[in-house]
C-alpha cells in the first residue's frame, strides 16, 4: 500500500472515529443521532480538504510539506463548515436545523480537539464561546480567521505545539 | 471550488500577537494519538455540547 493510500485511509478514520464519538456523545444527552458511515460526505469532504490544503500551501507556504497542526485543524472546519449536518447524521424527530447543527459542530470539536496537542480541560472558555457562535450560526468569515482562532488556542492556553514565538 | 481568498478580509483581533509567527514547523500527525486525545477530549466536548443546547433552547424560549 503506498504512503498516500496510508494516509488517505487514516484521514478517513480521523473523521469516521470523530462522528461515531458524536454520535455516542449525542446518545449519552438523550439524543438518538446516527452517523452515516456511509455517507458520501465524508469523501467529499476529504476531497475539499486536499485541494483546499494544496491551494493553501502554495499561499502560505510549508515546512518540509507540512503545515502546523493549528492550521491543519481550520482547513477540516473550514472544509466541514460548507456541509449540512444531515449530510453527516439522521436526526430523530423533530430536530431544528439549529439543533442539527449542534451535532456538526461538535463533530468538528472532535477533529480540533484530535489535532491540536493541547489539553482540552486548559482551553479559554471565550474563545470556545466564540468559534461556537461563529459555526453554529454559519461558516467562518475567512479561513485566516480560523487559523488565527486555532492558534489561539494553542498560543494561550495549551501546549504552545507548533507556535514558533 | 472557490478559493479561500475570495472572502478575505484583514485579521481581527491580532493586537499584541504581532511577534508571534505562525511557522510551520510541525511533524507528521500520529492518528492513533489523534484518537487517543479526542477520547481524552468526549468529557470536555459533551459540556460545551449541553452548554450549546442549553443555549439554543434558550434562545427558542425568548
Amino acid at each position: 500500500m503506498s504512503e498516500s493510500v496510508f494516509v488517505d485511509l487514516k484521514r478517513r478514520g480521523m473523521l469516521l472515529d470523530a462522528g461515531k464519538k458524536t454520535e455516542s456523545l449525542f446518545s449519552s444527552l438523550g439524543f438518538p443521532v446516527s452517523f452515516l458511515r456511509k455517507s458520501v460526505a465524508i469523501d467529499k469532504a476529504l476531497t475539499d480538504y486536499l485541494k483546499l490544503r494544496t491551494e493553501f500551501a502554495e499561499i502560505q507556504g510549508t515546512g518540509d510539506n507540512l503545515l502546523a497542526n493549528h492550521k491543519i485543524a481550520a482547513l477540516y472546519i473550514w472544509t466541514l463548515a460548507n456541509y449540512t449536518a444531515s449530510e453527516f447524521f439522521t436526526f430523530k424527530g423533530k430536530v431544528p436545523n439549529s439543533g442539527k447543527r449542534i451535532a456538526l459542530v461538535t463533530f468538528m470539536y472532535f477533529v480540533i480537539y484530535g489535532i491540536l496537542e493541547i489539553d482540552p480541560q486548559d482551553m479559554d472558555e471565550s474563545i470556545q464561546d466564540d468559534l461556537e457562535y461563529c459555526l453554529l450560526k454559519e461558516r467562518p468569515e475567512n479561513l485566516e480567521w480560523l487559523c488565527l482562532t486555532m492558534h489561539a488556542f494553542c498560543r494561550y492556553r495549551g501546549k504552545p505545539t507548533n507556535i514558533v514565538e | 471550488m472557490e478559493t479561500y481568498r475570495k472572502d478575505y478580509r484583514p485579521l481581527p483581533d491580532t493586537e499584541g500577537l504581532e511577534h508571534v509567527r505562525m511557522s510551520n514547523a510541525s511533524s507528521p500527525l500520529d492518528y492513533d494519538k489523534i484518537r487517543e486525545r479526542m477520547t481524552a477530549a468526549e468529557d470536555h466536548i459533551r459540556s460545551r455540547t449541553e452548554k450549546m443546547i442549553n443555549r439554543m433552547r434558550h434562545q427558542d424560549l425568548e
